[in-house]
């Protein structure tokens, strides 16, 4: 009867503590879930931005300068390590401007083995920097 | 023993009901409500700086002060249950483009927002712990460029 009753203590604390091992890991999936969500909106929020500032320039030259500008103007904080502009597509043709960033993000908690992670943004503004010909 | 044991269940359930509310439940639907209530404080944020990106610096007052009354009215706002009225801030900043041609500049406007909301479920045993059992206040920032730079400083 005292076999019994150990052998029941000791299958709870067993279960306590898998039930907790799960919490624990589905705490930490969300914690990093957070983190990339954030960091993904931070992320578009600046490809937006580079882009309606290049999109007021009046040459391809400037344009790029100007997203440029726009990007260093962020601060990155201790979990975003690095953001630039991996590509740029002035054209006057299709009247628009392209801009794309990528933004290196440390996990907070790495999940099996992946510790960075990056993240891509995209946007498209039309060019209104070139004036109207008269 | 058999009597024993029913009546200990019942015993039991007292204070364990207790525990998984005060512990459990409670805390977690304050957690919903305070993830809630700082998503519609950055919708609010949001609203205001794009709005605040395309009007004369003269008009942002009156026109972020319109922007939070319509918010705290609409479902979103309402919902989070707002201390007093949001707070608002506008500040900008000119930008030189380095490396351009043709030399010129970039204006930036930032609006911070500031909203306080009491949590949904107060906890009287975590009264001075922020958004279990006291308000929590929530300040947003952003920035976005403007889209005419003479209203900077209109």
């Amino acid at each position: 009867m005292q076999a019994c009753s150990s052998r029941r203590k000791g299958s709870s604390i067993v279960e306590t503590l898998a039930s907790l091992m799960l919490i624990i890991a589905i705490a930490v999936a969300a914690l990093d879930l957070i983190m990339l969500i954030s960091a993904s909106q931070i992320n578009e929020h600046l490809a937006e931005n580079a882009a309606r500032a290049a999109s007021s320039q009046i040459c391809e030259l400037d344009s790029r300068a100007a997203a440029a500008t726009s990007l260093m103007s962020y601060h990155p904080s201790s979990n975003i390590s690095n953001v630039e502009m991996i590509d740029f597509k002035y054209d006057p043709g299709a009247e628009t401007v392209r801009v794309v960033t990528s933004m290196a993000i440390e996990l907070p908690v790495p999940i099996v083995k992946t510790k960075f992670v990056n993240l891509r943004a995209d946007a498209v503004q039309p060019i209104v920097g070139i004036p109207a010909p008269f | 023993m058999l009597r024993k044991q029913g009546g200990s269940a019942i015993a039991e359930l007292g204070p364990a009901l207790f525990l998984l509310l005060i512990v459990g439940v409670f805390p977690v639907v304050d957690a919903m409500f305070a993830g809630y209530t700082y998503f519609a404080s950055v919708l609010l944020n949001n609203l205001e700086l794009r709005e605040a990106s395309r009007i004369p610096a003269s008009d942002t007052e009156d026109a972020m002060t319109r922007i939070a009354y319509n918010w705290q009215n609409s479902g979103l706002g309402r919902l989070a249950s707002v201390i007093g009225q949001p707070q608002t801030q506008c500040a900008y900043n000119v930008v030189n483009i380095e490396g351009a041609v043709h030399p010129g500049t970039e204006t930036y406007v930032t609006v911070s927002t500031t909203v306080t909301v009491k949590p949904c479920c107060p906890i009287p045993f975590f009264g001075k712990i922020p958004c279990l059992g006291a308000p929590v206040t929530y300040s947003i920032v952003g920035k976005k460029i403007m889209e005419n730079q003479s209203l900077a400083s209109m």
